[in-house]
């Protein structure tokens, strides 16, 4: 087993989380440390709050091209996700009580669906092919006059596959044309940064993004809300967004958030680009090296950070183990490292077997990552995979005729 | 055996899943066989799946009398729960000139997962897979007609 | 090896409730009856529901016993899957598995501790040993929370009167005993240690949940009894 040669951490896991940006703590430190109001307060230090307030949400919308009224802060891409789907189909269901999603979109979504099914409300789960991407005869066959919502994943945090929004959007208003349309949402966290995510642009009704992917702070999300559009609140007991959230401003994290999504758009392009370069010749080493190995998702239309793949032979959990001893931080699918011991329900949806599904490993990169980095990782992980194989009872089992 | 992590302690490569000892076993596995074309086995067992996550294959040699195992190996797939208890099991059987077979098919998980310093709740089957797979080997080879 | 593919066919010919959270279904084969050994298990697999690989349940009877008999303690999705089955229904199981019995040979003390629905395999070697006139001296140390959830109570004091060598010791651990023949509190390794015959030949086979089998196997580890006296059936 070699040593490990660097001392640095190599943090491929930036789907899960991110490092905060310094610039994005810079402007955070002076408001945890002298603006500290409340911006309901009357007084000079609540207002000096709600000036930050203001400006922070008008970076926002202007980062997004949307009105300010239109942002809704949160504390979590999570909770933006239960806004949307409980709190739209709460409010809209007077047009009918049929939902749609895809089936591999984040718990946020599928568990808020799952619990609007046991009030009575009929959701569609829409299948994915091997790529993880939803066919739009399914999507069509599955509108109904009773649709309000549909919600369907901008890119997936897992493969990375990305879903052709402005597609649906167009699929789905085309199909309504003068009647009702259903509100459309799309949990964009993954893409921000990587993929132009204007709303306007998609031509989605409802957008999730959260801070924590993005370099921000964690704590804090938000949903885009086209104007006209009505919700009902999860969260109640005060005036704040407009009495669709409630709840005192966490200011600093609104004021990161907001200089990290400004950071994010505006190089957008640049770091696709510099990501894909990376991720692309990460993903090339890593054939040669370890012929056996095969990517998952969508070969191109996935995102420019993301490298998932499967490994057969050896077992995820013990790959990220030894990975770690080396001070790199990956995920994977594998249910043995699950709390729950369930299998990645994406990896099923994509088609993949329960054993190869074992033997899986996600590598998010980011903006800090290098070219030494990626290196490195696939040494390391060539010498992982000959270590755990030379280990493994699955190439004895396999050659036997019985087993 | 759940230890409370200590919040400032973990910048320093915290490991909120294995005991030393488990860890000790994942990362220098005893026992493993690596040439299992050249293992003259007196018996094999093989429990598990790749389908379940986890595939163990014992194979042992017993000591010229029939009543101790003499040798243990084995190949694993699987997380390090599943590693290291395989591991542990080896170690177990084969320690002190090799454990009686009668005492060999005792080897609860309980007593592996004692040696290990404890398993995180949720892989207790990974050490039931360890003993299953000691006893298919002992099985298989009391199956074998006497020569 | 151990399959777990579902190979074997059963009827449901019947469905007791042994007590609130427990029900046995008897099964009749529809395929060949497989040959089990008392103390084994058989895996079942539900589509869409519960872990791919299916979970275990022990068979509760004897191998002499014409059907076979499996009791579920109703704990979550999959429990409550099998219980919907009806009289009549078809279920799928693997074949009988599994290394939770004795040695036809041995003739010491075989002791049973067992935690709840864990009294399935060691009711089925206790019904084996009694039909085969096994002299064997057993002792079987039940703990449950409460008098009505003590499952087959019925079916054990009737094998006790008819075969002094197994001796009962019930343990309620959340009702206060109204029955002279049950212990309040939970059974501890020493009780069970002092009332072992002979120390050194002694067997205990400790069935019940993960926590159940683990603090007794230490307890009575740590009281003195060398590993391989000790044996474990731990329900995960």
């Amino acid at each position: 087993m070699p040593n490990q040669t660097i001392n640095k951490t190599i943090y491929l896991d930036n789907a899960a989380s991110t490092p905060l940006d310094p610039a994005v703590f810079a402007v955070m430190q002076p408001i945890l440390q002298e603006n500290y109001g409340n911006p309901s307060s009357l007084h000079q230090v609540g207002r000096k709050a709600y000036d930050t307030l203001i400006a922070a949400r008008q970076s926002v919308a202007d980062s997004l091209a949307v009105e300010p009224n239109e942002i809704i802060f949160t504390g979590s891409g999570t909770e933006s996700d239960n806004l949307a789907i409980i709190g739209l189909a709460h409010a809209n269901q007077s047009h009918g009580r049929h939902i749609i999603v895809s089936a591999i979109e984040h718990k946020a979504v599928l568990v808020a669906a799952k619990q609007l099914e046991a009030e009575g409300f009929t959701v569609t789960y829409l299948p994915v092919d091997e790529y993880g991407r939803i066919r739009i005869e399914d999507l069509l066959n599955s509108l109904t006059p009773k649709t309000i919502l549909v919600s369907i994943m901008y890119a997936n945090n897992e493969i990375g596959t990305i879903q052709p929004i402005s597609l649906i959007v167009e699929t789905i208003h085309e199909h309504y044309k003068n009647k009702w349309c259903p509100i459309v949402h799309t949990d964009a966290c993954q893409a921000v940064g990587l993929l132009p995510v204007a709303p306007h642009t998609l031509g989605v009704d409802a957008m999730t993004i959260n801070s924590a992917k993005i370099y921000g702070p964690k704590g804090v999300g938000l949903l885009y809300l086209k104007a006209g559009t009505t919700l009902s609140p999860l969260i109640v007991g005060g005036e704040q967004e407009w009495k669709r959230r409630a709840g005192t401003e966490n200011l600093a994290n609104i004021v990161g958030f907001a200089k990290a999504l400004a950071l994010a758009v505006v190089n957008t392009e640049q770091t696709a680009t510099q990501l894909t370069t990376l991720r692309d010749e990460f993903i090339t080493n890593l054939k040669t090296n370890i012929p056996t190995l095969f990517l998952n998702g969508h070969p191109t239309k996935r995102l420019p950070n993301n490298v998932h793949i499967c490994i057969p032979d050896i077992e995820g959990e013990s790959i990220l183990l030894m990975l770690d001893a080396h001070g790199i931080c990956a995920s994977t699918g594998s249910a043995c490292s699950a709390h729950d011991l369930e299998p990645s329900y994406v990896l099923s949806a994509i088609g993949l077997r329960d054993d190869v599904i074992h033997g899986s490993i996600r590598f998010s990169l980011g903006k800090y990552t290098t070219e030494e980095d990626l290196r490195y990782t696939v040494d390391t992980l060539t010498n992982i995979y000959h270590t755990l194989f030379s280990l493994s009872s699955a190439p004895i089992v396999n050659k036997s005729p019985k087993s | 055996m759940t230890k409370i992590p200590d919040i400032n302690a973990c910048h320093d490569n915290p490991s909120w899943l294995y005991s030393d000892i488990v860890k000790d076993h994942f990362f220098r596995p005893r026992n493993v066989l690596i040439d299992e074309e050249n293992y003259q086995s007196d018996g094999v067992g093989i429990v598990g799946s790749p389908a379940c996550g986890d595939m163990m294959v014992v194979w042992i040699q017993v000591n010229e009398d029939k009543t101790r195992i003499k040798d243990c190996k084995w190949r694993t797939f699987g997380c390090a729960s599943a590693i290291a208890s395989t591991s542990m099991m080896s170690v177990m059987a084969t320690e002190d000139g090799g454990m009686l077979l009668k005492h060999a098919k005792r080897l609860s998980p309980e007593a592996i997962i004692e040696r290990l310093d404890g398993l995180p709740a949720q892989k207790y089957h990974c050490s039931v897979l360890g003993h299953q797979a000691l006893r298919e080997a002992i099985e298989d080879f009391e199956a074998k007609p006497a020569t | 090896m151990n399959t777990t593919t579902s190979s074997y066919q059963w009827k449901i010919v019947d469905k007791k409730v042994e007590t609130p959270t427990v029900t046995s279904l008897y099964l009749e084969p529809i395929s060949e009856k497989p040959n089990f050994i008392a103390g084994q298990y058989v895996t079942i697999q539900i589509p869409n529901i519960g872990p791919a690989e299916g979970k275990s349940y022990s068979i509760s009877n004897a191998p002499h016993e014409a059907q076979l008999r499996i009791s579920i303690k109703k704990m979550g999705n999959f429990s409550t899957a099998i219980l919907n089955h009806q009289l009549g229904d078809t279920i799928f199981t693997s074949a009988p598995y599994g290394f939770f019995y004795p040695e036809p040979i041995d003739t010491n003390e075989l002791v049973f501790v067992v935690g709840g629905i864990g009294i399935a395999p060691c009711l089925s070697i206790i019904k084996h040993l009694a039909h085969t006139n096994n002299p064997r001296p057993i002792k079987l140390f039940y703990s449950n929370k409460t008098t009505v959830e003590i499952a087959f109570k019925k079916e054990l004091d009737t094998i006790a009167q008819d075969h002094p060598q197994l001796s009962l010791n019930y343990y309620l651990t959340q009702e206060e005993t109204v029955n002279t023949d049950c212990i309040t509190g939970r059974v501890t390794p020493e009780q069970i240690v002092s009332s072992l015959d002979n120390k050194a030949e002694a067997e205990i086979f400790i069935c019940g949940a993960m926590d159940f089998t683990k603090s007794l196997w230490k307890g009575l580890h740590n009281a003195g009894l060398p590993q391989h006296q000790l044996y474990t059936e731990g329900f995960f």
